[in-house]
């Protein structure tokens, strides 16, 4: 389904470029389609921004990105958008995920108005998404700061699935959650995998969450996958 | 050494009154690490705060808070400023808590100063002893931003006990920290061997450092146990559905969600998410004794 081939990032910092921070350093992965693949790592081992090359949201400096054998470099801007809708992230924090002005509507409705569903379509959609990740009709009209942490968190999936992609990156995603709702998105995320067929690539620092979410585990440590 | 004798604190806001925290009452002995554990919105911070007097205006506590024989509440703010630092130290979260343009050897010197007269290289140079005995190092020059957060950490555990306090009250200390970390601040905690007061909602962490845990939930202490039998067996419905939410454990998800704390369920507050929910929760059940244990829940009434 993804796969990473020699993939090295380097992050410049200070007046200069004068620190350098190597992220990820020579990395090989592959992830097949309809596994979830745990990604475990210290804070600083380069997790993070492995997930975010996968996604091509940041160039890696070497190596490649292949999505269902196509190398993402290769791909016009155009091209590279539309496969864009097939591959979502899901971040770490849901309280600065939304928009804090819009309702809770508005925000799931964007990327279906941005890819051409019309008026009544996307209203269906919306609630149908609602209703997959356990929120009510009347989430909906609430702005972020009415939701709670677990209730936000499950928009953020919601918003994530609203173009049936293929492949998500969790990033963390409930670290900034209590451990009973923690234990609830997870639930969600597992069942969402099974009934959709998605490929799931979740990043956590949590050893035990990690195996029990992933079908393989890996762990990184200074920008390197040591084990897998 | 540290008593809460039936502990309320109400806010008044626009909306209403929002009962944080519920005639709470238990005892930190002297010597003992006692944990409370609570998830966001139970009323855990609140609680730690209105020890030390630390909420805003809008606050009004009532109970009492017996420290050293002494009622903290009945204490004019002159008094209580004696006491915070120097008898009763408070950790914050790590995040913010530092001030990001003083140097953090100066910061933690302040309350030698403070509360002692020392002199400023007097003070500086326990600080500096006191930063190489805690892993820090000679970075007293330094200044937060070029602190990792483990770091940041360490560093306001060396303010917190620098003018060698009775008791401190650590409030989520290992917030955004990753297992490595923790296990860190756990050896921290150890090294400094002092009577605590610990906030978390790390039930990891609080296993591996409690000697004794209370659970707090919406406004309400709901168990007290020794931490060994809290973790092997947890007596309260809400205690067993917190421990099964862990990965280690089944990874089981509590339904439904913690009622406001601005219009709590007149009964049991946990009654609408527990699985043995009867008629008789209805009524409000207070703390039953069981085996030296005590936890609110009509499940323990003796017949």
């Amino acid at each position: 389904m993804i796969e990473g081939k020699g993939l090295r990032k380097v992050f410049k910092s200070g007046i200069f470029g004068g620190k350098v921070v190597v992220a990820v350093d020579g990395v090989n992965i592959r992830i097949y389609e309809g596994e979830t693949v745990a990604l475990v790592g210290e804070s600083g081992s380069g997790k993070s921004t492995l997930g975010r090359l996968l996604l091509y949201l940041i160039r890696p400096d070497e190596g490649k990105v292949l999505f269902e054998g196509v190398d993402l470099a290769k791909l016009k801007r155009k091209e590279l958008r539309k496969l864009r809708t097939k591959m979502q992230l899901i971040p770490q924090n849901p309280e600065d995920a939304f928009d804090p002005r819009w309702r809770l509507y508005s925000s799931l409705a964007e990327p279906l108005r941005i890819h051409g569903f019309g008026r009544e379509e996307e209203r269906e959609r919306v609630l149908e998404l609602a209703k997959a990740v356990g929120l009510k009709e009347e989430h909906l009209s609430r702005y972020p700061h009415e939701l709670s942490g677990g209730e936000l968190q499950r928009a953020v999936i919601a918003r994530a699935l609203a173009l049936s992609p293929k492949f998500i990156v969790c990033d963390e995603p409930t670290s900034m959650l209590d451990l009973s709702t923690q234990a609830s998105i997870v639930r969600l995320l597992m069942k969402l995998q099974r009934e959709m067929g998605l490929t799931i690539l979740f990043i956590t620092h949590d050893v035990e969450l990690a195996e029990f979410v992933g079908d393989r585990i890996l762990a990184m440590e200074n920008g390197k996958v040591i084990e897998s | 050494m540290l008593e809460l004798v039936n502990l309320k604190v109400h806010f008044k806001t626009e909306t209403g009154v929002v009962g944080a925290v519920d005639n709470a009452s238990f005892e930190v002995l002297e010597g003992e690490r006692f944990v409370l554990i609570g998830e966001s919105g139970s009323g855990k911070s609140v609680l730690a705060q209105a020890i030390l007097r630390l909420l805003p205006k809008n606050a009004e506590i009532g109970g009492q808070v017996i420290f050293d024989g002494r009622n903290l509440l009945e204490l004019g703010e002159e008094e209580m400023r004696k006491i915070r630092g120097r008898e009763i130290a408070w950790i914050p979260q790590s995040q913010t808590a530092l001030n990001p343009v003083m140097n953090v050897g100066f910061q933690c010197a302040e309350p030698l100063m403070e509360h002692f007269g020392m002199g400023k290289s007097s003070a500086l140079a326990r600080i500096a002893r006191l930063f190489d005995f805690l892993g820090i190092g000679r970075r007293a020059e330094e200044y937060p931003h070029q602190f990792s957060g483990g770091m940041r950490q360490r560093v306001l555990v060396a303010m917190g006990v620098s003018a060698d306090p009775k008791l401190i009250i650590a409030d989520e200390p290992t917030k955004g920290l990753d297992a490595a970390k923790r296990e860190q601040v756990i050896d921290l905690f150890r090294k400094v061997d002092r009577t605590m007061l610990v906030i978390t909602h790390d039930l990891q962490f609080a296993e591996r450092l409690a000697d004794r845990v209370a659970v707090m939930y919406c406004g309400e202490i709901v168990e007290i146990s020794p931490a060994k039998d809290f973790f092997s067996e947890p007596l309260h419905p809400y205690s067993r559905g917190l421990l099964d939410s862990l990965p280690s454990r089944g990874l089981k998800p509590i339904p439904g969600f913690q009622p406001s704390l601005m219009n709590p369920p007149a009964g049991c507050r946990f009654g609408e998410r527990c699985p043995h929910f009867g008629e008789r929760c209805r009524q409000k059940p207070p703390l039953f004794s069981v085996n030296g244990r005590l936890v609110r829940c009509w499940l323990y009434k003796s017949e």
